[in-house]
């Protein structure tokens, strides 16, 4: 914890991208009908309602209605539908 | 869209996975650096889209998932491909469709003319056919510079010209000259002599000895005011004759004649509402009328819409269509009224006075005689008209001019 806690006081300190830092994930939302995720560690679980995903944070919960995965690679998951909430699964 | 094209071209294949466990799956199959897309479930299946070269990794990795990956299609160029082994002429066809356009639109298929006013385009398309350039001919290799140039010293009337070509049409811009009138000749000696047959009302003489007055008859040609100047006293007569260009305006009063027939019967022309139409196609020169459509009717007008097929607006090709409606007509024999001829006789000679002496005549008097026989009315127009009569026409002197003198 206490190494975590220096890499972070470093990144802030010196304005480094905490993406690339920290390994913290990338949440972009275009309105309600796409998210991209980048920097997620699997997928944990997907119906057409509720999409989950693993993150060096913890779990994402991405919740909707035809919920569809467009792209899913190492890095980036893009999914689209109607998008009704996202919210962090807390550790 | 950098992926669908990369996957197009890649061959891509659309699954089914099935099983326990899908997205330990799709989580162990993106870790192995595959790509998937589009994947959606469908009940307790998935349907997801994966590259041609991945669909085979992901059966390994099925097997340790415990998971069933069945193909549902191929898609992409390879199957394209695939398809086209299968049909040879295809790409033969293909070939010989792109040889073909390239062939047809490396010709020129039609040349416009814009700009132009008093010349007439037909004129300057048969020079141009007389000069090598006309439809058909190769778009590559024109001398532009040189037809431009022929193009200038052919019309007197043409001030700027360009020719460009776009596509399989040539276009001709041009700009015309400022009109200039015809330029007078003057003569060191001049009369001023009748143009018509006419009574002297008015005579303005500003250089010239008169030979009429006002009241006095004149016949075309006749001299009204002479060039020639004789300059005497009483005590010792003719001291010498001057030449000078005589100047004068002279108003008249001239008398017209017009004869011309109404007749009494005409044929009236009136459309029935039938109508047939018949198409043809042209290419190239020929023509092929398309057999299917005749008609029966004994009057009728001919209708003819012509349009040229084209590629966007710059590339016609030498193939067009013409729509030919043939309308029937009938015609009845119709008789009009003495009044009413006389009426249409008021109105023709009305229109044939100003074809003939412009729109605003100064007309004083005006007669209209009719004769009715059984067959036409006879129609005689009396007009008498004041107008300017006079016009210079060079003097020749009974002896030579003599050169002034120049001062040493």
């Amino acid at each position: 914890m206490a190494k975590i806690n220096i890499k972070r006081k470093l990144t802030t300190a010196l304005e480094l991208p905490k993406d690339v830092m920290l390994g913290l994930p990338i949440i972009t939302m275009t309105g309600d009908e796409e998210i991209t995720i980048t920097n997620h560690k699997g997928l944990v679980e997907y119906s057409a309602g509720c999409v989950r995903l693993s993150t060096p944070l913890g779990g994402l919960k991405i919740f909707g209605i035809n919920l569809i995965l467009k792209e899913i690679t190492a890095e980036t998951v893009m999914i689209a539908g109607k998008i009704a909430s996202v919210s962090w699964e807390v550790k | 869209m950098f992926l669908k094209i990369w996957s197009f071209f890649a061959g891509y294949v659309k699954v089914e996975i099935a099983g326990f466990s899908v997205e330990r799956f799709i989580s162990q199959a993106v870790t192995k650096g595959m790509i998937l897309w589009d994947l959606q479930r469908d009940g307790g299946k998935f349907l997801a889209t994966i590259s041609r070269k991945d669909f085979w990794k992901a059966q390994n990795l099925a097997e340790k998932t415990s998971t069933r990956v069945n193909p549902k299609s191929f898609h992409g160029f390879p199957v394209f491909l695939s398809k086209i082994k299968k049909r040879p002429l295809l790409p033969v066809g293909a070939l010989v469709f792109i040889v073909g356009m390239v062939l047809i639109t490396s010709f020129i298929w039609r040349i416009d003319i814009e700009g132009t006013n008093r010349i007439n385009a037909t004129e300057i398309l048969s020079f141009l056919e007389e000069q090598g350039f006309s439809v058909g001919n190769p778009r590559h290799g024109v001398a532009y510079r040189e037809i431009e140039v022929l193009l200038l010293l052919e019309f007197e009337d043409i001030a700027w010209v360009s020719l460009s070509i776009t596509g399989t049409r040539a276009l001709i811009r041009l700009t015309e000259t400022i009109y200039h009138p015809p330029l007078v000749r003057r003569y060191d000696a001049e009369d001023i002599v009748a143009t018509k047959d006419g009574v002297i009302v008015h005579m303005a003489t500003s250089a010239g000895t008169p030979l009429f007055r006002p009241g006095d008859v004149v016949a075309a040609g006749e001299t009204i005011v002479s060039g020639q100047l004789n300059i005497e006293t009483a005590e010792e007569g003719l001291l010498a004759t001057q030449y000078i260009q005589a100047s004068a305006e002279v108003w008249a009063r001239v008398y017209y004649t017009m004869q011309f027939n109404i007749p009494l019967t005409y044929i009236e022309k009136s459309f029935t509402g039938r109508s047939q139409r018949a198409y043809s196609i042209t290419v190239g020169s020929q023509r092929f009328d398309i057999p299917h459509a005749t008609h029966n009717f004994i009057y009728y007008e001919v209708i003819e819409n012509h349009r040229q097929t084209s590629i966007g607006q710059d590339f016609p090709l030498p193939l067009s269509t013409t729509a030919t409606t043939y309308h029937e007509l009938t015609r009845n024999l119709r008789s009009r009224s003495p009044e009413f001829a006389q009426e249409l006789a008021q109105e023709l000679a009305a229109r044939r006075i100003t074809e003939e002496m412009g729109d605003n005549p100064d007309i004083i008097d005006k007669q209209i005689n009719f004769t009715q026989n059984h067959r036409e009315l006879e129609v005689e127009v009396f007009l008498t008209v004041i107008e300017r009569i006079d016009q210079t026409q060079e003097l020749i002197p009974e002896t030579p001019l003599e050169t002034p003198e120049e001062a040493p």
